[in-house]
């Protein structure tokens, strides 16, 4: 990337007159890191990644502004600090990733103990019904038919609703003609 | 194994095949960033090298290295290590 002797260099940082590389090497840190990690400066400095995203990645960094407070080195300091950052992110991520899904399931599909119903939800083979409001013959969906024989309602119907105030009543079933109105 | 090396109140820590999991060093480090300047560095997660240096250049970079090591085997213990 350049053919100057850096005026210093340490760490993985080499820093030059104009700009600094820095060193990142995907094993440890992936691009994905890398790019959040350039993204997140980006109102700072100019940041140029090179290198093969494989091995060694090496980035250079400018500053946007030269009369600004940040120095150079500060700049490219601060991208190392920036790429413990986003490790670390991924590595929260990935621990709490488990949780995640469960509460997102209980959110999607109901109470925890309906998880094991979601879980055998097959997504990949939801019918066309589901997405539109006709099949494909043209019909209407007025039966809500996922998989043949596989009945939304039964779905619904099977999962334990915790419902103390009675608010999932329809307004139908509570106010409607039976009862009197 | 553990290499050390103090310059210019900096510390360069050098991690070859060491007992300290990878990612409890990033989590002490992301801890770290606050106060000090840190890097990652080297050949992979197994052998690589860590940077500390204080931001506030009157702080003492040994306490920062001992600080270090007492915080990843807080990690350590909490995620029981053996």
């Amino acid at each position: 990337m350049s053919d100057e002797k850096p005026l210093q260099s340490f760490a993985n940082i080499d820093l030059f007159a104009d700009f600094a590389l820095v060193k990142v090497n995907s094993k440890i840190f992936p691009l994905s890191i890398v790019v959040s990690a350039a993204y997140d400066l980006m109102d700072k400095g100019y940041f140029v990644i090179d290198g093969d995203p494989e091995k060694e990645m090496i980035v250079e960094v400018r500053l946007q502004d030269s009369n600004s407070q940040t120095s150079l080195l500060e700049l490219a300091k601060e991208f190392n600090n920036q790429l413990i950052n986003y490790a670390f992110y991924e590595i929260q991520s990935a621990r709490t990733k488990g949780v995640r899904e469960v509460i997102t399931r209980a959110a999607l599909f109901g109470q925890p103990e309906d998880v094991e119903m979601a879980e055998s939800f097959d997504t990949d083979n939801r019918s066309s019904c589901e997405v539109c409001d006709t099949t494909e013959n043209g019909d209407n969906c007025e039966s809500s038919t996922i998989n043949d024989g596989i009945d939304v309602d039964e779905i619904v119907d099977s999962f334990d609703f915790d419902d103390p105030e009675g608010i999932a009543i329809p307004w139908d079933e509570k106010y409607g003609k039976s009862s009197g109105e | 194994m553990l290499h050390r090396t103090f310059k210019d109140n900096t510390v360069v820590v050098t991690f070859k095949d060491s007992v300290y999991p990878f990612e409890l060093v990033v989590e002490v480090l992301n801890e770290f960033k606050e106060s000090c300047w840190v890097a990652i560095y080297g050949e992979d997660q197994t052998n690589f090298k860590v940077y500390i240096e204080p931001k506030d250049s009157s702080a003492n970079v040994e306490i920062a290295y001992g600080e270090f090591f007492n915080y990843l085997l807080g990690l350590m213990r909490a995620a029981d290590i053996k």
